[in-house]
């Protein structure tokens, strides 16, 4: 058989890479092997139950992958790869040709050094069968010490508060969410969760814990029956850099997911790639690891990839939900734009007047609109006058269909 | 048998804009399009359970306000990543100022 295109990893990258071949057009084999038993599904439900428990929620119906000839190998890892003769090796033994290979093996929770809090036992979440360890774990009345306030952290704050625990969080640094969003928007989301009965301790380590307390930097000591750590997440490389291919903070790609091996392909959570004027990232986002596998499997299938959006970004807590588009900290002036509903945007401009970012938080669905409208202006580098920005009274679109 | 239900005025929705219609326990979407037409669509995003009112209509397209899937409203075929099911779409009408849809039983 000719080979066609293999795809390390069955996440969301992974599964819309194949998608996005099979759309352009591509008639070869198209094999997606992913260690994780379940059919591919998403992961941020994980960290937001609608009620007791965690919900698998598939990517794609099951049959849309025999339906499309795609060839699913749940529960098997890539163990190796031997650039030279363009193979990889499976943990079943087997080995597979591939004309283009996509590393699309996404990251892992990131792990307290050890010995960093004595006594800690923790938990992780990253996969459905981490989350049904929690979920079973985790009673009505328990008493949950969360390690670090980030997304993660605070999400499963909120669903774990929403269940009847008594929750903890403690964060190192002197605000939540600080990497991702601004002051103004991170108070307001440290509101909602002191108003539901999360305790957040800012600026504070947890030195050690013994016998379900746990004693904190502040000289505090708290109950933690159950400890939660989320404090970000480490690009999976192993297979990468085994293979002699660079890494630094996730697989060194060009603006076209290539590694430096022209055969050799990476995208989502797992990559590190430059961003228009502004260095290099890797991103943690849903969206942003569909849209990356997407245009890597436009590109394998040999077809012209369809341009990547600005990274977006969402998150649920308490019914409120918070999204995120374009990069932090390249703007350099930030509007506040006040919600009728309650809430607020954060708009961030560069010196050109650009918006370079924007990071909404209000009840239900309320940012939706206007977080995509900003992406809009964003995608047409439109100019807007910040106090039209700020202005509730003038409609975003207004501003859009002016231009 | 099928009924032509009244939704609302002509000019309660803007074009190029999108309202909520709810009808018994049932729930829709009413849009008017940029070249001044009306069209209906389930209520309900098919990715999970969000109102498509509160999303952005640009031109036919309706981006969901959730996780940004997108529909052309008026087809309902999904058209944009997370969502892969299509919309239910309806019938629609404009008897003197007021946008009617017509619903199966
Ligand atoms: C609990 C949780 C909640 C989240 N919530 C949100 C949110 O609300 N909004 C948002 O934008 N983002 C959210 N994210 C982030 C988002 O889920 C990730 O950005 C996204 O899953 C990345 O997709 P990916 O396919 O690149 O990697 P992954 O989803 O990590 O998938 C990679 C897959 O490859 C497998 N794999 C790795 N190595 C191998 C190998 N050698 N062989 C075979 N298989 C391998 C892994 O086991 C995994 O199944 C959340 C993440 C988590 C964990
Ligand atoms: S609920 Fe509409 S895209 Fe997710």
């Amino acid at each position: 058989m000719t080979p066609g295109i293999v795809i390390a990893g069955a996440g969301y990258c992974g599964v819309c890479a194949a998608r996005a071949a099979r759309e352009a057009g591509y008639d070869g084999q198209i094999t997606v092997i992913g260690d994780d038993p379940e059919w591919p599904y998403e992961r941020p439900p994980l960290s937001k139950w609608d009620g007791v428990a965690p919900r698998l929620q598939p990517i794609f119906a099951e049959d849309w992958y025999a339906g499309n000839n795609v060839d699913l190998r749940r529960g098997i890892r890539v163990t190796g790869i031997d650039r030279a003769a363009r193979t990889v090796a499976l943990g079943t033994g087997e080995v597979l040709q591939y004309a283009h290979l996509l590393l699309a093996t996404g990251a892992s929770p990131r792990r307290l050094h050890a010995n960093a809090v004595p006594g800690a036992r923790p938990s992780y979440l990253r996969s459905y069968s981490d989350a049904q360890m929690l979920a079973q774990g985790i009673s009505a009345g328990a008493d949950v010490l969360i390690i670090g306030g980030g997304f993660i952290g605070l999400e499963l704050a909120a669903t774990l508060a929403a269940r009847k625990a008594f929750v903890h969080v403690v964060e190192a640094q002197d605000r939540i969410l600080a990497r991702a969003v601004p002051s103004d928007i991170s108070k307001m989301v440290l509101d909602l969760h002191l108003d539901r009965g999360v305790t957040v301790h800012t600026g504070t380590a947890v030195d050690a814990i013994n016998n379900g307390v746990a004693f904190l930097s502040s000289g505090q000591s708290v109950r933690a029956e159950h400890v939660i750590v989320g404090i970000g997440s480490v690009p999976n490389t192993d297979l990468a850099v085994d293979a002699g291919l660079r890494a630094d903070n996730g697989i060194s790609v060009n603006e076209r997911f290539v590694t430096q091996d022209p055969d050799i392909f990476a995208a989502g959570d797992c990559c590190n790639v430059p961003i228009a004027g502004a260095g290099r990232a890797r991103f943690e986002s849903w969206q942003v690891a569909g849209d990356q596998g997407r245009f890597a499997g436009q590109v394998m299938a040999g077809a012209r990839p369809d341009p990547l959006s600005p990274p977006w970004f969402w998150s649920d807590q308490f019914g409120h939900s918070l999204q995120v588009v374009g990069q932090p900290s390249m703007g350099t002036q930030t509007v506040l734009r006040r919600l009728p509903q309650g809430g607020m945007i954060a708009i961030e401009t560069r010196a050109d007047g650009q918006i370079a970012y924007a990071a909404g938080f209000a009840p239900g669905n309320a940012v939706g609109r206007d977080i995509k409208i900003i992406q809009r202006l964003m995608d047409g580098g439109v100019v807007a006058d910040p106090t039209l920005l700020s202005d509730p009274d003038t409609p975003l679109k207004a501003i859009l269909k002016r231009r | 048998m099928s009924d032509w239900i009244d939704v609302c005025a002509t000019d309660d929705i803007e074009e190029e804009d999108v309202i909520r219609f709810d009808h018994g326990a049932r729930s829709f979407a009413i849009y008017h399009s940029p070249e001044g037409e009306f069209f209906a669509t389930d209520g309900l995003c098919t990715h999970e359970q969000v109102h498509l009112a509160d999303g952005l209509v640009m031109d036919h397209i309706i981006e969901c306000p959730k996780h940004n899937g997108q529909f052309n409203y008026t087809t309902g075929k999904a058209t944009r990543l997370p969502a892969c099911d299509h919309l239910g779409t309806y019938p629609v009408r404009v008897e003197g100022d007021r946008v009617q849809i017509q619903l199966s039983e």
